[in-house]
C-alpha cells in the first residue's frame, strides 16, 4: 500500500508540474544520448564487417543488381536539374520563391520501432539551432514530421504518421486536397468519395513550398455499394533503416502549408 | 544484487530494445521477481524519452506508464493468489 502511495504522489507531481517533467526529461536525455551514440558506433562497426560473412556468389549477384540500379539512377539524375530549374521558375511565376530556409543534417539516434509513439530522436538540438515546429525531411524532399521537443544536443520529432495525427495533403494526379490520418509505422489512411480517381502508385504531396512528397498510395479499398473509398499510403522510404534526416530550420518553409 | 542487475537490464532494455521486446522483458521480470514496482518507473522513463502528446490518446503522454501500472498490479494479484509464487 505504501509503495502504491509513492506511485500516486509521483504521478500527481508529473501531472501538475510540467517543469518537474521537463527537468526529468533533460536529465534522462543527458544519460540516454551517449548510450544511443555508442549504439550507433557499435552497429556501424558490426555492419561494416557483415560482408565478411556473406558468400562470394551472393556478393556478385548483389553487385550486379546495384550496378544496374546505379545506371538507372544516373539516367534519372540527368533530368533532375532541368526539373528543379523548371520548378523554381514556376514558383517565381506564382510568387512562391524559395524561402532559403536553412537545412541541417541530423543523425537519427532512435527510430520508430523502439516505441509505440512513432517518434524519431535526433542528435541535433537547441545548441545547433533546432526549434520546436521545424520540419523533418528525408533527403530534403520527403516530409516526415515536425520537431516536438528540443534539448541541448537532442531533439524529439513526431512523425506525421503517428497514430491520430492529421495532416493536410494533396492526393493523386487530380491534386485533390484531403486530410490524411496517421496510423503508425509510416502509414496513413484517408477516406475519399468514390468519384475521385486514385490508384496504386499515385503520389501524395505535402503542400509546403520546399518539401515535395509525403507518400505513395499502396492500396485503395472500397466496399460494393459504398460511396467512399479508403486510400492507404505510406512514406516512400523505410523508416526503420533511416540513418540521416534534414531539419528545415524555421518551421514551415516558404509560405507554409497552403490553406486547402 | 539480483535486484540491481534486473534494474540495470530494464534500464538498457528501455534504451536499446524495440517496444515489443521490452514488453517481454518487463512481463518476465514482473513474473519472476516479487514486488518489482520499479517496472512502472522504467516504463515512465520510456514514456518521457519517446512519448508524445498524441490525439489518439486524448493528449495523454503516459499511456505506457498507465498500462504498466495496471499490468504490475494484476500480476502481483495473480501471484498472491497462486501457490506457485
Amino acid at each position: 500500500m505504501f509503495r502504491w502511495g509513492i506511485v500516486f504522489v509521483f504521478a500527481f507531481f508529473v501531472w501538475r508540474f510540467s517543469a518537474f517533467t521537463h527537468f526529468l526529461e533533460k536529465a534522462l536525455f543527458s544519460v540516454a544520448a551517449p548510450v544511443w551514440r555508442a549504439e550507433g558506433i557499435v552497429t556501424k562497426a558490426v555492419q561494416s564487417r557483415a560482408p565478411l560473412w556473406k558468400s562470394k556468389q551472393s556478393l556478385v549477384t548483389q553487385n550486379g543488381f546495384l550496378a544496374e540500379q546505379n545506371a538507372f539512377l544516373r539516367a534519372e539524375l540527368y533530368v533532375l536539374p532541368v526539373l528543379k530549374k523548371e520548378n523554381e521558375e514556376l514558383k517565381e511565376l506564382l510568387g512562391r520563391a524559395e524561402s532559403g530556409s536553412e537545412a541541417l543534417s541530423a543523425r537519427v539516434l532512435v527510430r520508430p520501432g523502439r516505441s509505440l509513439y512513432d517518434t524519431l530522436i535526433l542528435d541535433r538540438g537547441g545548441e545547433d539551432g533546432v526549434a520546436v515546429g521545424d520540419i523533418i525531411t528525408a533527403y530534403g524532399d520527403v516530409a516526415l514530421g515536425t520537431v516536438e521537443r528540443v534539448y541541448a544536443r537532442t531533439a524529439v520529432a513526431r512523425l506525421f504518421s503517428s497514430p491520430g495525427e492529421s495532416v493536410e495533403v494533396i492526393l493523386g494526379e487530380g491534386g485533390t486536397p484531403v486530410i490524411a490520418e496517421g496510423v503508425g509505422g509510416g502509414a496513413f489512411t484517408v477516406s475519399v468519395p468514390k468519384g475521385i480517381s486514385v490508384k496504386e502508385g499515385d503520389t501524395v504531396v505535402f503542400p509546403a513550398a520546399e518539401v515535395a512528397l509525403l507518400g505513395v498510395v499502396g492500396a485503395v479499398e472500397s466496399a460494393p455499394g459504398a460511396s467512399f473509398q479508403n486510400v492507404f499510403f505510406q512514406f516512400p522510404i523505410n523508416l526503420y533503416e533511416l540513418k540521416w534526416v534534414e531539419v528545415l530550420m524555421g518551421g514551415m518553409p516558404g509560405s507554409g502549408i497552403a490553406p486547402l | 544484487m539480483r535486484r540491481l542487475c534486473i534494474n540495470l537490464i530494464l534500464f538498457f532494455s528501455v534504451l536499446l530494445l524495440p517496444w515489443w521486446a521490452l514488453c517481454i522483458v518487463i512481463l518476465a521480470a514482473a513474473a519472476l521477481f516479487r514486488g518489482l514496482y520499479e517496472i512502472i518507473i522504467w516504463v515512465f522513463v520510456a514514456d518521457l524519452l519517446y512519448g508524445t502528446k498524441n490525439d489518439a490518446w486524448y493528449g495523454f503522454p503516459f499511456v505506457g506508464t498507465g498500462i504498466a501500472a495496471i499490468a504490475v498490479f494484476l500480476i502481483e494479484r495473480v501471484k498472491n493468489m497462486t501457490r506457485f509464487f
